[in-house]
Formats: C-alpha cells, structure tokens, sequence
C-alpha cells in the first residue's frame, strides 16, 4: 500500500499538468500578464490598502476644513475632496470595498445558479427543468442594470443591498450557462456508464456532471468579478448603493460629478480606477478562454 | 451447448417522433420484435450497419432504454418489469461496454475512482480495501499499479478501452454487453482487446453480446451471430459456418462486401446492393429488405418473414431461403 | 530508383511539429513511389503519419509544421519548392484529394450544383453552361441516379454514401494525374463501402490517374491497391507489391500486424499481440523506432536507424534484420 500511496503523491503532478499548460500559455501572452498583474496590483492594494494610504482615517468622513478640492501634489497625490479628504486613499481603501463586492456577488451568484442550473440541465425536459428555467426567463428578460435598480431601490440604499440586487440579477446568467452543459454532458458516454454501473441519479449529478461542467464557468466567473465591480459602482453611482461617507469609486464618481470642470481629479481618479479594474479582467479573461482553447494551443510561431 | 442466461423475447423499442412538442406523428422503430438467446460462457456475435438498431437493442435489454414492448429473462427472472431497487441490483451482473474509450470515461476523475464507482455503487468497503480490488482488476487486464491514478487524457485508447473493462467486470457480473468495444481502436490494439476479452470470458465464464458493425472481428469472436435489419433479426447463426452457410440475401450482401485482408478468399461474387437503407421510421412493407434484395419475389412486397429454423441452431427470417 | 513510370516521388521527407509539449518528430524520412495508372496504399496505423504525407504532398499543412528536409517530386519538378500560387493551381486539378468525411469536406451552404460548377470553372476554360452539362455528366459517371435533381440538393440532403460519390465526382472533374484518396470509406457502412471502392477502381481505370490511397484497412487495402507501404510512427516499414506483402511480408511490424487481424482464416486461433504500444514522436525511440515492441531486436536495432534493403526487384524493406541479404 505504501507504494500505491507515494506513486499517488508523485504522479498528483499529472492532475496538474493541464494547468501548467494554461500558465505557460498565458505567461507569453504580454496582454494577459499585463492585466494579471494589474488584478493582483488592486489586490495588493486592497490588502493593504490601510498601511498604504497616507490618510486612512479619511473615510470615516471627518471633515477637514482647510484642505477642501485641493489639486494633485506631492502631498495629496490625487487631491482632496469637498471635505478635504485625501483622494488617493480614498481610492486605495475603496479597492477594498469594490473587490470584495465583485467577488461577492459572483460567488453568491454561482452558489444560486449552478447548482440550480446543473439540476435544470440534467432533468431536461421534466417539470422540474420547466420550473427553474421560466424562473430563469423572467429575470434573463429584464435588463440587468434596471434591475439591480429595481431591486436596490425596493432594499433601499447600502452596499449590502447593492451586491445583493446585482447577485440576483446575475445568478439566471450563470443558471443558463450551466444547464446548457449539464444538457449536453448528460449526453455524454460516461453518464451512461455510470448509470449502467447503477449510480443513483443524484450522485452522477454531483459526482459527475457539476465538476465536468464547471470548466466555462471558471473562466466565465473570472470576467464577471470584473462587470459585477462595474454594476455595483454603477449603482453607487446611481445613488442606490453605498453611501457617503464610504470610499466606494462609483460614489465618488458620482459626488464629483458636479465639479468635474473646477475640480476634476475628483471623479476622474475614481473612474478611472473602475476602467482600470474592470479592463484588467475582461483582459485576462480573454486571455483565459484563448488559452484553454485546445486547438489555439498545438500553434506555436517559430 | 450452455444454459440460456439471456432470453430476449419480442422486444420493441420506438422513438417517438414529436410536431409541435406534444402531437406524436410517427415513430422511430428502432427494435421492432427481436428475439434473441446468450448462453452462459458464450459469446454473442450482433451484426448490423449502421441504423440498424443493434445499439439501441444492446442498451434496451440492459434497461439504459426502458422497452416500448417484450420481455427481457436474466437467468430465468423477467427484468422488464423490475422496480428501481431491484434494478440496481441487477446491475451487478448486466453490464456494458462502450465504443469510444474515451467519452465512455469520466475526464475529471482518476482510473481509481472510475473502477470504484462500480464497486462503491453497491457495496461499502474500505479505502484500501477498494485499493486492493483496483490494482487486482487492473492487473487483469493488463494494466499496472501505476496506472491507479492517471488521468484518461494521459492514456491511450487501448489503455482506457481496458480500464473501462476493468469497469465491468466489478463484482464478478455475468452478462457483458460489448458495444463496439474495439471500433475505434487501431488493429493490434483491437487484438489486444480481443484476447483480454477472451481470456476473461474463460477465466470468470462471462457471457458476451458483441455488437459491431465489423463482420471480420465478430466473426472471430462470437459463437453464434445474429444479423440485424432495420430493427429486426434476419438470421441467426454460428459464428463457424457464416462463411459459407448464410443464407439470408442480406446477409450474403454483407459477406460479399466485407474487405478481407486475406488472398484468394472465396467470396460470393460481389452482390451489388442497389439503393440506400430505409428510415426506421416508415420502413417498406412486408419484409424490410425487399426493395434492395436481388432475389425478391412477390410474396415479399406483402408479408413479413418470420425467423423459420431452417437446420439446426440456424434461423433466417425470409421466404425464398425457407 | 527512378522509374520512368513514377508519376510522383517522395524521397526522404523529414517532417516536424512545433507544440507547446516540444517537437513532434512526425516523418523521419520516408521514401516511396507512386507509379502511372497504379493504385498505391499508405497503411498504418493512428499516428503513423499516412495522412501528414498527403497533405505535405499538396502542402496543406498547418502553420507549425516544418518540412525539414526530403523532396515530392511530382511530373520532374519539387513540389516542395513551388510556390502558394503554383500550388493552388495544381490542386484540383493535376492533384486532387478525397477526404474521410464527405458531410465536413462539403461545403453544407452551398449546392450540389455550386460546388461542383465552380471546380469546373476553376480549373478549365468553359462557360456555366458547359460547366453544367458536364457537371450532369460526372454526377452520372459516378453512379449517382437522377443527377438534375441531385443538382438543386444540399449536401446534408445526401446520405454519406451519395456525398462521397459527388466528392469523387469533384476530384476527377479536371482528370487528375494523381488522386490522393484518405480513408475515404471509413465513414460508411460496408456495403456503401463496396461501392465506393468499385468506383474508385472504375476511375482510375477510365482516366488512368494514378491513385495514393490512404488506409488503416488492410482489408480494403487487399481489395484495392497494386502495391503497398506500411508505415509506421513516421518511417516507412516496407513497400512491396500486394500479393508479395501478405504471403512474405518482411518487416516485423507488418508481419506483427497481419497476424493480428481477425480473418475467417483464423477461426478458433488466437490473435497475435505486438506487445507494448505506439511511441510518442516528441521523444521517438533512438535507433529503428520500432525496436521496442520488435520481436526480433538486436543490438545494432538501438542505435543506428537501418536502411532501406531492396530484396528481389520490388520489394525495399527497413530493417537490420535483412542486412545481409543485401
């Protein structure tokens, strides 16, 4: 047995080597390394954010008379707000709160879509699959932004309202993807067999069809942390998500709005902080989904 | 002359052909009345072009298809009419192999845990327990240790083909259904196969139904074949006196198609086989194989053939042979 | 040996593939004729480069492939060394192909009637309406029934067996010198399988092309070929006439490979196993790369690739083992 166990050991790197392939993949891809680095770069910002930025206690909105809508310098690199407050940590701070809000939505979004979406996909065609996808129309049906306003307007105002208005209005897409794999993986011969061995149908759900139909959406996921960041800015934007005086980007847009012609650094850093952000993932995705592509792979230039 | 383990008895299976999704406008007869007999230790020889129904067959008497019609017998208990818990049971002692090795395993999971599934399926044991069991099958059928823990995108055709064997032939079942089992192997590896094959039906008196589109490889195999048509059996005969002792128009059709890598083979001269397969969905009245048969006389427009034993253990479903 | 019946000479052809796992080493100089009005079978196995031959001869290779040394010399002049444009010329017209899976190498937008038209006027100075006429002409030629009708249908209107004939009608539209069948019968059902291949027969008989006919069948390749290569992981094993390469073939792998066919012969015998299993060509075996799994390897089999041995008049073997004999 000790055998069996060291080879197991040894012979885990097999389990790995496609993901080797992938990162060799991206790691000549300048576009994808680029927009990795980046991602980890707000990442690390977002860790550190409170060591790093020069003004933390800013954003609990003390006003400081004084340093009102100063210009970028040495000392305030973004310049300051209408309180005073020092825009560059404001905006390393809210990296926090966007990350975190991109993440969660997403997360929260595929722990309600997939394995509603992979139950859909593999009882086709019965009641069931009938029942979960009309609920899945009607919220496909709407746009997504109005929704999530909908929603977040009916929740009131608040972050926490915000990610969950987006998580709702994101879950269906994730529903749809899944049960269009679960549909043509059931097909598949070793669903078959596995029945023919006599596996219940709902262990050949999980044990089977979940994790062969989660590959798209890895990459999928990936792009969405980046447009989830952008809809809930958005809503903050909108007035419907954070509100002052938390660091949130789409809120500053929004605040500096009004004095984007005197005092511009105050919505521009923010917004740009957004573009920055979410452009890294839809990059990296990109590169992501070109890089599992099998065939893409035999190419290499001489 | 072994025990019959398998009975198949008039089975039918139609495909519902669905307008609108709900108004039902034809079917699809893919099995229409087969009967069919696998003795115990025996190997059974199922033969067929494309369309013929015989995967559709292979699948329906191990119930992966619920029959439209007909009776399945496993070792005397009738199987169609069994509930869910005691066709899982069965289970242990029908099982199938697939054509393509590697769409018939999963990608995500390793060798280890594909051959445990059947194991784990039925009964508990423990992990080294099913350990121990693994590396015995895999050594049954040619494998190693080592290979435990691969991935089947790390493993050659063959390689899969026989850990899906190993699949099989869990907790010691005795029906087989091997459905195209070496099609889309390279020939020395389909002799590998072959012989693993037949070595293990020797060793565990496993009972086969081989199903191909290949007459040379079932033709070395089997015991007795069976020529399938449209959905229905058109001859049943020994594997040893095909060659030369069939009867059945389609039948000689085929043998006098099939490429033969040998020299001075007496073969038929090539009967030319005008026209194309029929649609099971509307196939051509009385005997399916009228329109295309060279021998055709007018009874055959009208009346279906019914399988006549013509010597013994030899039947063909046609009325000029008979 | 250059016979002045070759119509076409592959001589050394050395082939690589760059991937992102490393060079695939996919021809290690294979060398064979292909001679007028002879049907020429490529046998081998998955992976023994039979189908990479034929696209380098039309060079239709995929960008990371490198021709690394060898020639195709076709009608005297290197095909290697002719340009897209020469290339383009020849395809279809002095070169034509037949591919495996008719329902993919048509095109299913377009008619039986467009597609064939249009190779017409590629390659010949006719109008649409000869184009036509002629096109009704060879639909018939190939056995196909009603061909005005045949004209207006899609390809996915066609059975697999209908859609290879209206290939077939394709490639020997302009009269081809040379016709480069793969496996153009493995998708079909036997029976359609014998008449594609009497139709292969007729064609080269009625427009004496010469035919390189690629399969993994040696049943098929009993039925038709004159003379046959066996190749095998990228080298060619032995080249020898039919009858002479199934009652005395030479090399290991080929008698290896014979035996392990099940043939009515065989009844009740067992089939013989080449034990171990085709190598990977990024790392290919040193020396003769069959040496592995060769029943009857000696030392000088593991270091030094053997060379090609004519035995008799038509018969080259690669393999140490006939050194001698030489």
């Amino acid at each position: 047995m000790e055998s069996g166990k060291s080879v197991r050991r040894s012979v885990g790197r097999h389990k790995f080597a496609e993901a080797r392939i992938v990162a060799s993949v991206l790691r000549r891809d300048p576009l994808s390394v680029g927009s990795l680095a980046l991602i980890l770069l707000v990442v690390f910002i977002g860790i550190f954010a409170p060591l790093i930025a020069p003004y933390k206690e800013d954003i609990l909105g003390i006003p400081r008379p004084g340093f009102k809508f100063l210009p970028p310098s040495l000392s305030h690199l973004f310049g300051t707000d209408y309180l005073g407050r020092d825009v560059f940590s404001l905006v390393l701070m809210g990296a926090r709160i966007s990350l975190m809000a991109g993440l969660l939505v997403v997360v929260l979004s595929l722990l309600v879509g997939c394995p509603l979406g992979v139950i859909a996909g593999y009882f086709r065609g019965t009641v069931v699959d009938e029942a979960i996808m009309r609920v899945t129309d009607i919220f496909l049906a709407l746009p997504p932004l109005l929704l999530a306003i909908a929603i977040a307007a009916t929740l009131g105002p608040g972050l926490e309202n915000a990610m969950i208005a987006t998580a709702i209005s994101w879950w269906p897409w994730y529903t749809r993807l899944m049960r269009a794999q679960a549909a043509s993986l059931r097909e598949r011969p070793f669903v078959e067999a596995a029945r023919g061995l006599g596996v219940s149908e709902l262990a050949i759900v999980f044990r089977h069809i979940l994790p062969n139909a989660l590959a798209p959406i890895i990459v999928q996921s990936t792009m969405d942390i980046g447009s989830a960041i952008l809809l809930t800015s958005a809503l903050s934007f909108l007035g419907l998500g954070a509100q002052p005086p938390t660091p949130e980007w789409g809120l500053m847009v929004n605040l500096g709005r009004q004095h984007i012609r005197n005092y511009w650094w105050y919505a521009t850093f923010p917004g740009l902080a957004i573009f920055v952000t979410v452009m890294a993932f839809n990059v990296l995705g990109d590169g992501l989904r070109k890089a599992l592509d099998p065939r893409l792979r035999m190419r290499r230039a001489w | 002359m072994g025990k019959v383990l398998v009975e198949v008895r008039n089975l039918k299976k139609y495909f519902p052909v669905r307008k609108w999704l709900f108004r039902v406008v034809g079917y699809v007869k893919a099995v229409d009345g087969v009967d069919l007999d696998v003795r115990v230790k025996s190997t059974h020889g199922l033969i067929g072009e494309s369309g013929c129904g015989k995967t559709t067959l292979g699948r329906t008497i191990v119930r992966l298809m619920e029959p439209t019609d007909g009776k399945v017998f496993f070792d005397g208990v009738e199987i169609t009419t069994l509930d869910k818990k005691e066709l899982r049971e069965l289970r242990k002692n029908m099982r199938i192999v697939f054509q393509d090795p590697f769409s018939s395993l999963d990608p995500r999971m390793c060798v280890r845990d594909q051959i445990a599934e059947g194991i784990r399926t039925h009964i508990h044991a423990s992990g080294e327990e099913i350990d121990e069991e693994v590396i015995r099958l895999l050594n049954l059928v040619g494998l190693k240790e080592e290979h435990m823990w691969r991935y089947p995108h790390e493993l050659s055709g063959g390689q899969n083909q026989r850990v899906a064997v190993a699949r099989a032939i869990t907790l010691n079942p005795k029906f087989v259904v091997l459905d195209e089992p070496t099609s889309a192997l390279d020939v020395s590896v389909q002799a590998q196969i072959l012989e693993l094959l037949k070595d293990l039906q020797d060793k565990f008196n496993l009972s086969y139904l081989f199903i191909s589109h290949d007459l040379s490889v079932v033709g070395h195999i089997s015991d007795d074949i069976s020529v399938m048509y449209v959905g229905n059996i058109v001859e049943v005969i020994d594997a040893e006196r095909i060659w030369e002792g069939a009867l059945h128009p389609y039948t000689r059709c085929l043998l006098s198609a099939v490429p033969i890598a040998e020299l001075d083979v007496k073969k038929e001269k090539k009967m030319e086989l005008k026209g194309e397969v029929p649609s099971p969905v509307n196939p051509p009245p009385g005997c399916r194989f009228h329109p295309r048969c060279p021998y055709v006389i007018d009874v055959c427009k009208t009346r279906k053939p019914e399988l006549v034993e013509v010597e013994h253990k030899h039947f063909v479903a046609c009325h000029k042979a008979v | 040996m250059n016979h002045l019946s070759d119509r076409l000479s592959v001589r050394n052809l050395v082939l690589h593939f760059g991937t992102y796992y490393g060079v695939v080493k996919a021809l290690d100089g294979i060398s064979f004729d292909v001679r007028r009005e002879e049907v020429f079978g490529l046998v081998g196995e998955t992976g023994c480069g039979k189908t990479v031959t034929s696209l380098t001869i039309l060079k239709l290779l995929p960008e990371n492939a490198m021709i690394v040394g060898g020639e195709v010399i076709f009608k005297g002049e290197n095909l290697l060394d002719k340009s897209e444009e020469e290339m383009r010329d020849l395809r279809g017209r002095e070169i034509s192909m037949i591919f495996q899976d008719p329902s993919t190498s048509l095109n299913p937008l377009f008619t039986v009637k467009d597609q064939l038209v249009r190779v017409l006027l590629t390659h010949q100075k006719i109008n649409k309406d000869e184009a036509y006429e002629r096109g009704i002409n060879l639909l018939r030629s190939v056995g196909l029934p009603d061909p005005e009708r045949l004209m207006g249908f899609y390809p996915f209107e066609l059975s697999g067996g209908m859609q290879q004939r209206v290939m077939i009608a394709i490639a020997v539209s302009s009269n081809p010198d040379l016709l480069i069948a793969d496996e153009p019968t493995s998708n079909l059902d036997v029976t359609i399988q014998a008449q594609i291949l009497d139709l292969i027969k007729r064609c080269k008989e009625e427009t004496g092309a010469s035919i390189l006919f690629i399969t993994h069948d040696f049943g098929i390749v009993t039925e038709i070929c004159d003379r046959v290569g066996v190749m095998y992981a990228g080298i060619m094993a032995e080249i020898a006439p039919l009858r002479e390469l199934l009652t005395k073939p030479l090399h290991p792998y080929t008698k290896g490979l014979l035996a392990s066919i099940p043939t009515p012969g065989k009844r009740g015998e067992r089939l013989h196993v080449i034990r171990g299993m085709v190598p990977e060509l990024i790392k290919p075996p040193s020396g003769c790369r069959f040496h592995p799994r060769c029943p009857s390897v000696m030392d000088v089999c593991r270091v030094k690739s053997p060379p090609i041995i004519k035995i008799g008049e038509e018969h080259l073997v690669t393999c140490h083992l006939y050194e001698m004999e030489a």
